[in-house]
């Protein structure tokens, strides 16, 4: 039940100059969510985009599902069952959210008109743009242009979604509505035909990463510091350490909130 | 003595015509390297240049204040034309098409005005030189002359001087110069009239070497982009060397080849090697 | 979805009423008005095959006349080796695609602007090989097509029939998930790989296919007019594929060919408009519509519509 799905060993990524990632042996097994946090800078961008293939590792090694996906590039990676989720959305800006969406659920089954338009409309329902199918992409505010490619993400039928900072600049429902959406369609129980096997995510916000995620990992300088599950985590030595020299305000939940 | 000779004369003039492309590459990259637009029109200011030179000495009797007056002609032309590029400069392709219309219209105006029968201007001055038994022309000495003259003052003007601070820091990031509160617009309109000047003087120089026709703007054209590629688009002055580079081959080639079978071979050469430069980039 | 199917349906109707239109033109125009509307379609044709390339797949290119000019000698060599003319116009087809396949393989991979150099520097050399290659060509002066003249209405008939064949095959591609493809990589290249689109086989298709359509109205024309020239291969071809589309709109089957009707039917009835001034008008045309109404016609028409549409619902 609980098979190796993503993994990496001795993951590393130098700049010209510096470490960016520095030796990161790291797994996620099906059925699980990740949540990775820390400073900025440290290199948690870099590390979802090393596993999506849009960077290239230094040293080491990545594997999906057994498979060695180390030297692979964006399109192999997607195509093998990865799905990217940047902080800015990457959208077909002139085409219509109905365009955009049929381009993503017809990659690799070009000829299956009616079931692609099925996708399509079932794509629309579960983030809520039904309103907007015929709207031009580049018109939609910042929180439905991210639900539209976390629309896009799950159009592939991914097993693995990463997500970077998926809550962050965007309104409050938008927000709300994709935190409801990841932590559905994560969950094994779900019988949603958009239901992804695992996923990592990037965030600041001490609540999303608590309300979604399985175990929580703490980078920093390029190394993985910590992890755990949530309340284990808050509790070890490294991150009170790390709380208290990274502490800057916190909400009026009392939830803490990194400098961003 | 014969090879000797016509090695040397091959090389003089490819010196001569090398310098004329360095002008006009240097005009295309220094437009380029402002707005990221490729001016196809590049090629009708050169035109409109050598017309211009036609239209002084028929009118004045001479040539030589062409020489003056038609930089700023056609530097005005270029500003006007780049203050039409200016909203849509984001879009390269379409930008290019607009200066694409620039072109034909510029043509299509020549077309109008002179018709195509291929005109002629006289040298302004006979005299030539003879070396390894060859006669050279002391008017193609000058123009080298004077493009390279010009070609340093433009090396000054970008290296040296507080214009050239400006045009260099706008080409580099032009969001940052507009916050330090550089007046980008009008940096990128005297950008675009300097190219254009540089283009128009270069068809002045050019005017008493060959026949004007109207379409002698894109045959240029196509040249001079050419060498911007090889060069590196934005690469003042790599291009300039790719410049004497080609019209050295250029003139020996057909020194010894038919012109025409030179021009094929040159070409498709050109295609190659961006081909090849392109590498796999999609 | 309410929308688009009665879009749709305006659409087929429209079509429907033009084509019946065209389909009986021939009664009752005289000889200018049927040659005119024969060459109407064939720039319009031709015109469609840049927009396919360029409003379409986003590849900005110059080389449309080279296609133009093989297409027109395929029909002569086609029908001198004996071929007839419906295997000859097969033929120019085929021989365009291929000659479409095999450089659009070898130049897709260049960017944007360095694309175009290589499309505009090989119109330009292709020009100079035929010219130079008269044996082969007839140079400038040109050859003669074989075959006798069938009259201008069998000519009209077979330019109209094979027209809409064309534009309907052209618009069922586009609105097919490839044309999505297509559209998808024209507007964000490096998303639509993330999706696993291949750009390159996306291009080199797109490509290939506009030269089969640019070659097959050289080939027509050729065959209509009787004649191939050099002159075929000439930019100013390319220069009129763009201005024409552009005026009529881009990324839409249409409109080539409102932009090649219209300019094709000033240039021939507008007098002061044949020779000199025709450069300098469509120089300046392009820069109005571009700077002025992207859309071209289709988008000022399209306005019109919704405008038309939105008082009648109130």
């Amino acid at each position: 039940m609980s098979e190796l799905l993503l993994s990496t060993r001795n993951l590393r990524k130098d700049f010209s100059g510096f470490s960016a990632i520095q030796g990161i042996d790291f797994s996620l097994n099906s059925g699980q969510v990740k949540g990775v946090m820390g400073p900025n800078g440290a290199g948690k961008s870099t590390f979802l985009k090393l596993l999506s293939g849009e960077l290239q590792p230094t040293d080491g090694e990545i594997w999906l599902k057994g498979e060695t996906i180390t030297e692979s590039g964006v399109e192999q990676v997607s195509r093998a069952g990865v799905s990217y989720l940047p902080q800015r959305p990457r959208l077909f800006r002139s085409l219509t959210v109905r365009e955009n969406l049929t381009g993503a659920a017809q990659t690799g089954q070009l000829l299956d008109v009616s079931g692609v338009r099925e996708t399509v409309e079932r794509l629309m329902e579960l983030v809520g743009l039904k309103w907007s199918a015929d709207k031009r992409a580049g018109e939609l505010p910042g929180g439905e242009g991210r639900l539209l490619d976390l629309a896009m993400a799950l159009g592939t039928r991914p097993d693995v979604l990463l997500a970077d900072e998926p809550t962050a600049g965007i309104d409050e429902t938008s927000a709300g509505r994709i935190v409801q959406l990841l932590s559905d369609l994560s969950r094994p129980s779900s019988d949603e035909k958009f239901r992804f096997e695992g996923m990592v995510f990037v965030e600041h916000d001490m609540s999303v990463l608590d309300d979604l995620a399985d175990e929580i990992g703490l980078l920093k300088e390029g190394k993985l510091l910590a992890e755990g599950e949530p309340e284990q985590l808050r509790q070890s030595e490294t991150f009170r350490h790390y709380a208290d020299n990274h502490r800057t305000s916190g909400d009026h939940d009392g939830n803490l909130f990194t400098n961003v | 003595m014969e090879l000797i000779s016509q090695i040397s004369f091959g090389l003089f003039n490819g010196a001569v015509w090398g310098s004329v492309l360095a002008l006009l590459s240097s005009g295309l990259n220094v437009v380029f390297g402002l707005m990221g637009t490729v001016n196809v029109a590049h090629g009708s200011f050169y035109m409109i240049g050598a017309f211009t030179s036609l239209v002084v000495f028929k009118g004045l009797g001479t040539f030589w204040p062409s020489l003056a007056i038609s930089p700023l002609v056609v530097g005005l032309l270029a500003v006007l034309v780049g203050a039409i590029i200016r909203p849509v400069r984001g879009k390269t392709l379409v930008a290019v098409m607009i200066t694409f219309g620039a072109m034909l219209t510029l043509q299509g105006s020549a077309l109008i005005i002179w018709g195509s029968r291929p005109r002629r201007l006289p040298l302004p001055f006979m005299e030539s030189f003879s070396v390894f038994g060859s006669g050279y022309s002391y008017y193609r000495l000058l123009v080298a002359a004077i493009s390279g003259l010009v070609l340093l003052s433009l090396w000054f003007l970008l290296r040296r001087s507080s214009l050239g601070v400006l045009l260099r820091a706008t080409r580099a990031d032009s969001q940052l110069s507009q916050s330090i509160g550089i007046p980008v617009q009008k940096v990128n309109l005297i950008g675009f009239g300097l190219g254009g000047s540089l283009a128009g003087l270069s068809g002045s120089l050019m005017a008493p070497l060959v026949s004007l026709t109207p379409d002698m703007g894109l045959r240029i054209f196509a040249t001079v982009f050419l060498i911007v590629i090889l060069g590196g688009l934005g690469r003042i002055w790599r291009a300039a060397l790719v410049a004497f580079v080609f019209a050295a081959t250029r003139s020996l080639t057909t020194a010894f080849l038919d012109p025409t079978k030179g021009l094929i071979l040159t070409f498709s050469i050109a295609i190659l090697a961006i081909l090849f430069e392109s590498g796999t980039g999609e | 979805m309410r929308w688009s199917s009665r879009a749709l349906k305006w659409k087929v109707i429209a079509f429907s009423v033009l084509s019946a239109y065209l389909a009986v033109l021939p009664i009752f125009a005289g000889r200018f008005q049927l040659v005119l509307f024969t060459e109407i379609l064939i720039w319009g044709t031709y015109a469609l095959s840049f927009d396919l390339v360029f409003g379409y797949a986003g590849l900005l290119s110059f080389g449309q006349s080279i296609f133009f000019g093989i297409g027109g000698y395929s029909i002569l060599y086609g029908l001198k080796l004996g071929f007839g003319p419906a295997l000859s116009l097969t033929f120019v087809f085929l021989v365009a695609c291929i000659a479409g396949l095999v450089i659009g393989a070898a130049i897709v991979r260049a960017k944007g602007s360095r694309f175009f150099l290589i499309t505009l520097v090989g119109s330009i050399l292709f020009y100079i090989l035929a010219t130079d290659n008269s044996w082969l060509t007839g140079g400038t002066d040109g050859m003669v097509v074989p075959g006798k003249f069938l009259g201008l209405e069998r000519y009209y008939y077979l330019v109209l029939g094979i027209t809409l064949v064309l534009v309907g095959l052209v618009w069922l591609l586009v609105n097919s998930p490839i044309g999505l493809g297509l559209k998808l990589i024209r507007d964000n290249r490096e998303r639509a790989r993330l999706l696993g689109y291949s750009v390159k086989k996306f291009r080199i298709l797109a490509f290939s296919i506009g030269a089969g359509i640019a070659g097959l109205a050289g080939g027509l024309y050729g065959y209509t007019t009787g004649f191939v020239s050099a002159g075929f291969f000439h930019w100013t071809k390319s220069a009129d594929a763009v201005v024409w589309t552009v005026l009529g709109g881009t990324g839409t089957v249409v409109g080539p060919f409102l932009g090649a009707a219209l300019l094709t039917f000033v240039k021939n009835t507008v007098s002061a408009l044949t020779g000199k001034f025709y450069t300098a008008t469509i120089g300046l045309l392009l820069i109005a519509t571009i700077t002025l109404f992207p859309d071209g016609i289709t988008g000022i028409l399209q306005r019109l519509l919704e405008k038309i549409r939105g008082s009648a619902d109130e």
